[in-house]
């Protein structure tokens, strides 16, 4: 029984965790990942050997009715998980055969990254990664949200990057000039509930991050919204619609799904205490001739 | 033998599951996967930092020389989870084993995949190539 138990854990546990970690998933590795997640509602956690599995908890709401985007029952504590997905392109949900809706200038540079292995990604020097790079991320992961509806706020807490957060508010108020006249690295975001659908609406980026991790181009006239929905209490569906005619020709829409850490904690990261990236930042023309690409 | 294994590959996918990720940057712009490197030292520092940790081992090579080199390893917690003894292990004097991939520019830095200790045990590094185990 237990040799039997391990060896069916350890499968859907590595197929889950090599899919978080490479990317978009094949069907076998997304049949795992639901499996672990319990998306059919097969389970709620993970077992020690011998015990049954937890049913997966109802969603709890909180007392203005919404539902909880974090925990209310310690018994079912923990964040939301870090997942690699890189490139935008296969994320999208809608036009998915056009690609990314490049301008030629976009194109060109998002080309130079890929060509020069994102040598110049701001992350590198410890910067923090706003819009959908902070969901996308997972470095910024795991993430948790703070809901305060006595305050209309949420706050949104993350691990990794630079000990960052991002502020929701979600009191009504539109977005200021200030916000445009002096833009930040995760913008400024006002958001409201639509049923059970968080949406997140963030402008007045600075240009001094990228959009996705493999150099899809960022302007400061990026607008973002972004919906989270708690399908069950495992699974955070995430949608975005990118609108940065800086760039991009048209707006385009990428989604996909990120899965409950259960019992998970945030530790503290800051990764601007002992970083060697400068030391290691590579000469373009020697990385070009190892890698045998052309200037 | 099937049990130890899939014991094994649950710890590793445990360990990897839940440590935190503290950096992104493209393994490729600062190491070469094609240049696999073992090296076997002792070590003269250890900094338990994020966004990587670094280990500084004194090697010597054919001619009885010491070089010193510099190993990057994952964030921390991805280390120490991985036993309850790894805190003392990775400390000064401790003969260790790395292999990993050496960086692109030259200096004596090694992206590290594994570390093995005198008793044959061996850890995962950390590494950020996602292209290899």
């Amino acid at each position: 029984m237990r040799d039997h138990w391990i060896s069916k854990f350890a499968i859907a546990e590595s197929v889950a965790v090599l899919t978080a970690i490479w990317g978009v998933p094949s069907l076998i590795a997304q049949t795992a990942l639901t499996a672990q997640t319990g998306q059919q509602g097969s389970g709620g956690e993970r077992t020690k050997a011998g015990q049954p599995a937890r049913p997966m908890p109802p969603i709890p709401r909180l007392s203005d009715g919404t539902p909880s985007l974090g925990w209310v029952d310690p018994a079912y504590k923990g964040v939301w998980k870090p997942v690699r997905l890189r490139d935008y392109a296969d994320l999208l949900v809608e036009r998915k055969e056009e690609g990314l809706p490049f301008q030629p200038w976009a194109k060109a540079l998002y080309e130079y990254r890929i060509k020069t292995e994102q040598k110049d990604d701001p992350e590198s020097l410890c910067l923090p990664p706003g819009g959908t790079l902070a969901t996308v991320n997972r470095t910024a992961s795991p993430w948790e949200f703070l809901q305060m509806p006595e305050q209309k706020r949420i706050i949104r807490v993350f691990e990794g990057a630079s000990h960052m957060w991002q502020v929701i508010y979600m009191d009504g108020r539109p977005h200021p000039q200030e916000a445009y006249d002096l833009p930040t690295w995760m913008g400024h975001s006002i958001g409201h509930w639509e049923g059970d659908t968080l949406v997140v609406d963030t402008v007045g980026f600075n240009e001094g991050h990228w959009l996705s991790t493999m150099g899809a181009p960022r302007t400061n006239l990026h607008h973002l919204i972004e919906r989270f929905t708690r399908t069950n209490y495992n699974t955070l569906r995430y949608e975005a619609t990118i609108d940065d005619p800086g760039a991009y020709t048209r707006p385009f829409k990428i989604g996909w799904n990120i899965a409950w850490g259960y019992g998970q904690e945030l530790v503290e990261i800051v990764c601007t205490e002992n970083n060697q990236y400068p030391n290691l930042f590579p000469d373009e023309d020697t990385l070009l001739k190892q890698l045998q690409r052309k200037p | 033998m099937r049990k130890k294994l899939a014991a094994m590959v649950v710890f590793a996918a445990a360990a990897l599951n839940t440590v935190p990720l503290s950096a992104h940057h493209s393994f490729a712009a600062e190491f070469d996967e094609n240049k696999k490197i073992t090296i076997k030292g002792t070590l003269t520092k250890v900094e338990l930092t994020n966004p990587h940790g670094w280990l500084y081992l004194n090697v010597k090579d054919k001619d009885g020389n010491v070089e010193n080199w510099a190993v990057e390893t994952g964030a921390p917690l991805a280390l120490l989870r991985q036993g309850g003894d790894i805190k003392k292990l990775l400390a000064t004097g401790t003969e260790i084993i790395v292999d990993g991939w050496l960086a692109r520019n030259g200096s004596k830095t090694i992206n590290g995949r594994s570390i093995k200790f005198a008793d044959g045990r061996e850890i995962l590094a950390g590494s950020s190539n996602n292209a290899a185990p």
